[in-house]
């Protein structure tokens, strides 16, 4: 042991005076401080955003209310058009209220897919079954690019600034001649590599920790809610653990290399394959393995129900009054009211409609999350995907969170529906009262126990690729020596 | 000379097995990429041609109804995509298959395939043209990292120069070797890619156009990389100095700059939110819940302007039906509304590609990407040239069904296949060749421009091993 950290000593002081430390950790630094400008834009953007159309819908409500309010104080009965507040067509029906997900403040750090799906989506009383997530006005050209953020470097870059202090480990060495006679030193070879090595990424590891750490306490923004400490903890473990991984990986590559070059072209070759062939070729697999139904089948099904609905919108209406009498029967105030006439008619072909296109809606969700569920069962082909996917998931920005606010918009829109279809139905028109009674949508909070669960395999996953990869690297270190090195 | 030194680069080429294996990987990337592009090409376009085609039945055939009732029920567009997206699929992925063309709305396209991807889209896409911006550079690092270097450390040069042979034919005839070997690895695929391409019997001069177009652009930019990397080989004092140069500037040039460079003209030019959007088109054209109703106070100061104009004191004595009026004058109100917002919309994407793509002549990959998705058809310029199409589609259409109903006097009009057929089938033209090499002249000069570099850099480096040997 003592020899170990004397070796680790000496190679962390001859790697100070190599200006390649200088370079790594100042591209390193700088990559990080351009990804956390980056981040922080882009949740600024989020955050304005989710509170802009937070403040507005409940401006809005109350706006109506008062209007409402007013009315009933003034005995004001004459008939009011479409776009009034109190009919529930264009309050709840046709439109409807726009529900938002608030960016996670580790959003700053991982931009994940929030910039593939639309960050507030319009609930009404009819569009439960509707296969698009909501409208954004993303540039393209910026999804296709990707963010620059913090998860990026980290899954990226930092192991190539890795394999660049660590790619020549043993094979510098054999083409300066200098490691016969390394090799001749009183001690295991493998101890003896394995402490330069690991003194060779120190300086790395020690500063992607820091950076994580202090990047996690600035985006909490000096609020630590419950949870934010082992999440914390999980991410410098994982990004140690991957860190050690690459480092790894340049000790084998330079293990049996003869020339630096070709050490650095193995290791470049594996940086390659893991981070960039891999996760390409496995996004294409599970797209080809689990095709999604035709989305364009989906809006001409729905436009042949519609058509068909049209048809029988009378016969329509008729059924479904008898199904459901309560909304018919009532005596209500304002039946003759024009611009409510039409509603009936209209919610019994939106019924039939729903009821054509559920099942193609069924179909889609249902190979929509087996897709995921594929997609996570094998990400562990790639280290970058299983990093990837653990900090994306503690950041609250990959599939999890957006599968949780679906389900929570589901549920509001379910309230919604049960609210506004009867009052449509019965052409009764809202009064303030009404108002105070009409949901409201809240995400509850995500289980921190299954986000842990996740990334605690991830971790797992990441240990046990680098428990093999140190192996192997031993096993080479040692073959370095000969048999006089397995000492 | 040179013809010499080629062939004997050429015979190093083949016996280098690292040098043969790279060839076939490259290959191998290539043409797989391009199996899969034509898979997902063949698909896209299947499936848009037929659904266009039932929009358009599903039009023709909703039966009889009011021409304004029709208007709703509206059409759906969809893009087709360029046979060449086999190579390039660019923002095909991001942008949404279809907009939905109806009365009162401007719609942005919806369904975009990204959004069902999973986070390993992120890192990457498999497709030719990310192979051939991204991997064969790499390669170009690979095949020449060493040519000169290599020979200085193994005292091969010095053995050269004693000779007294000029060393410009040698430095050409390796960048000739090297771009030979490129060749072979992208020819597979770009044979097989055009041979199924054509097989879709969709091949017109202008694609063929902007094929070429496409072949000379990446041809621009990988003997860019060529001839730096060659340059850079014969600067460096050892390979490993080459190769560690080499791959930094790769990295630079490929991995970090083009993603730092798009999120710092998103920051500049910063896009309005859908939510935001869509409220103010709302509010702007008083179409808000909430008792305040510019829209009803304008119909009817239209309407009085109306029977003044005519000289009625009824709508009933005007010699058209006014609800006609009412929806024409609606409708131009908020196609208004809707060229204020989205055009504010189209023009912060515009200038946050413009902004990329004067990068562009710092980083060539940026000027190459702009130049290829805009030529394959899969790019910003063809995007927003179809939504352009698509809504002015839907305004002749909704325009010819208010027609319809101002040009009769009853109320209860019941029109038929007759009206509806008076609507051709949506049709899109890309933008030409011409047109997008317009466009992206700059990108294309870029591109020369950093070819030419590349150039007189191999030209220097050459004079300078030259002078080196003379003293």
């Amino acid at each position: 042991m003592k020899s170990f950290l004397y070796v680790f000593q000496l190679e962390l002081r001859a790697l100070t005076r190599d200006p390649t430390l200088a370079a790594v950790l100042s591209i390193f630094v700088c990559a990080t401080g351009y990804s956390l400008y980056c981040g922080h834009t882009w949740h600024s953007e989020l955050a304005h955003s989710a509170e802009q159309v937070d403040s507005r819908e409940q401006a809005l409500r109350t706006k109506r209310r008062q209007i409402l309010l007013e009315r009933e104080r003034n005995h004001n009965d004459s008939p009011q058009g479409y776009y009034d507040p109190s009919h529930p067509g264009s309050v709840g029906i046709l439109n409807g209220t726009n529900v938002v997900l608030p960016p996670s403040s580790w959003a700053r750090l991982s931009v994940g897919q929030t910039d593939l799906w639309p960050q507030s989506t319009l609930v009404t009383a009819l569009n439960a079954h509707s296969l698009s997530d909501g409208i954004d006005t993303q540039s393209p050209l910026q999804q296709l690019a990707g963010r620059f953020d913090l998860v990026f470097v980290l899954v990226v870059l930092y192991p190539l600034l890795m394999l660049a202090l660590s790619h020549d480990l043993v094979s510098r060495e054999r083409e300066l001649g200098r490691l016969t006679l390394l090799l001749a030193q009183p001690t295991n070879t493998a101890r003896l590599l394995g402490a330069r090595g690991l003194a060779r990424g120190f300086p790395l590891l020690v500063a992607a920790a820091l950076v994580s750490a202090l990047s996690i306490v600035w985006a909490q923004g000096g609020q630590y809610p419950l949870g934010s400490g082992p999440k914390a903890v999980w991410w410098v473990l994982l990004v140690i653990a991957y860190g050690l991984l690459w480092l790894a990986v340049g000790v084998v590559a330079s293990s049996r290399a003869t020339r630096s070059a070709t050490s650095a072209l193995g290791a470049l070759g594996c940086w390659l394959v893991l981070v960039v062939a891999l996760p390409a070729a496995y996004d294409t697999v599970i797209e080809w393995w689990v095709p999604l139904p035709s989305r364009t089948d989906h809006i001409a099904a729905k436009r042949d129900a519609i058509r068909r609905a049209e048809t029988h919108a009378d016969a329509l209406l008729s059924g479904y009054l008898r199904d459901h009498p309560e909304f018919g029967a009532a005596p209500v105030a304002g039946h003759d009211d024009p611009a409510m006439g039409f509603m009936p008619r209209y919610l019994a072909i939106a019924g039939a409609v729903e009821g054509e296109i559920k099942p193609i809606q069924q179909a889609f969700d249902a190979a929509r999350e087996k897709r995921q569920r594929i997609a996570q069962q094998l990400r562990f082909v790639s280290p970058a995907l299983v990093l990837q996917s653990a900090l994306c998931d503690l950041a609250g920005t990959g599939p999890s969170r957006h599968t949780h606010f679906k389900k929570a918009r589901q549920a509001f829109q379910s309230k919604w529906r049960r609210f506004f279809l009867p009052l449509g139905f019965s052409k009764q028109r809202l009064t303030s009262a009404d108002y105070e009674q009409m949901p409201q949508f809240k995400i509850p909070a995500e289980q921190l126990q299954n986000i842990i669960q996740h990334t605690i395999s991830d971790f797992l996953a990441l240990a046990a690729l680098l428990g093999l990869v140190t192996l192997l690297a031993t096993r080479l270190m040692a073959g370095c020596a000969g048999p006089q090195g397995r000492r | 000379m040179w013809r010499v030194a080629l062939q004997k680069e050429l015979i190093e080429l083949r016996r280098d097995g690292r040098l043969r294996a790279l060839v076939l990987i490259g290959a191998a990337l290539m043409l797989s990429s391009t199996l899969l592009g034509y898979y997902s090409f063949q698909t896209m376009a299947e499936q848009h041609r037929l659904a266009q085609a039932r929009s358009h039945a599903q039009w023709l055939e909703q039966g009889s109804k009011n021409p304004h009732s029709a208007a709703h029920f509206g059409i759906h567009a969809f893009r087709q995509p360029s046979p060449l997206s086999v190579f390039e699929r660019g923002l095909l992925s991001y942008s949404g298959a279809s907009v939905f063309l109806e009365a009162h709305k401007q719609n942005l396209p919806v369904h975009a395939t990204a959004q069902d991807s999973t986070l390993a889209r992120r890192l990457g896409e498999w497709a030719p043209a990310n192979v051939s911006q991204t991997l064969l550079p790499l390669m170009c690092v690979l095949f020449m990292f060493g040519a000169v270097a290599h020979e200085r450390e193994q005292g091969s040069l010095h053995l050269l120069r004693s000779l007294g042979s000029p060393l410009q034919p040698v430095a050409w005839a390796k960048l000739c070797a090297a771009g030979l070997a490129l060749t072979a690895a992208v020819l597979p695929g770009a044979l097989v890619g055009t041979g199924l391409a054509m097989n879709q019997g969709s091949f017109t001069f202008d694609l063929v156009k902007k094929a070429i177009a496409l072949g000379l652009a990446y041809g621009l930019y990988l003997l860019c990389f060529l001839a730096l990397c060659l340059a850079g080989s014969m600067r460096a004092r050892t390979a490993r100095q080459a190769l560690v140069c080499l791959l930094g500037l790769w990295m630079a040039w490929v991995v970090v700059l083009p993603k730092a460079v798009t999120n710092a003209a998103a920051n500049a030019h910063p896009l309005p939110r859908w939510a935001e959007i869509e409220h103010r088109l709302a509010a702007d054209q008083g179409l808000v819940a909430d008792s305040e109703r510019p829209h009803d106070e304008r119909m009817a100061g239209l309407l009085r302007e109306t029977l003044a104009k005519h000289g009625v004191a009824d709508e009933a004595d005007l010699p058209f039906n006014f609800n006609g009026t009412r929806l024409i004058a609606g409708e131009s109100w908020a196609d208004a509304v809707f060229d204020e917002h989205f055009g504010k919309l189209y023009r912060a994407y515009r200038a946050q590609d413009t902004a990329v793509r004067r990068a562009g002549w710092l980083v060539p990959i940026l000027a190459l990407r702009s130049l290829s998705m805009d030529l394959a058809g899969t790019g910003l310029a063809d995007e927003l040239a179809f939504r352009r199409a698509a809504e002015a589609h839907r305004r002749d259409l909704v325009l010819r069904m208010n027609k319809a109903v101002l040009d009769h006097q009853d109320d209860h009009l019941i029109a038929d296949e007759t009206l509806w057929s008076t609507v051709p089938p949506f049709e899109y033209s890309p933008p030409s060749a011409l047109s997008v090499l317009g466009h992206h002249a700059g990108d294309l000069a870029a591109l020369a421009l950093w070819a030419t570099i590349g150039l007189l850099a191999v030209y220097s480096a050459a004079r300078n091993l030259e002078h080196e040997a003379s003293r």
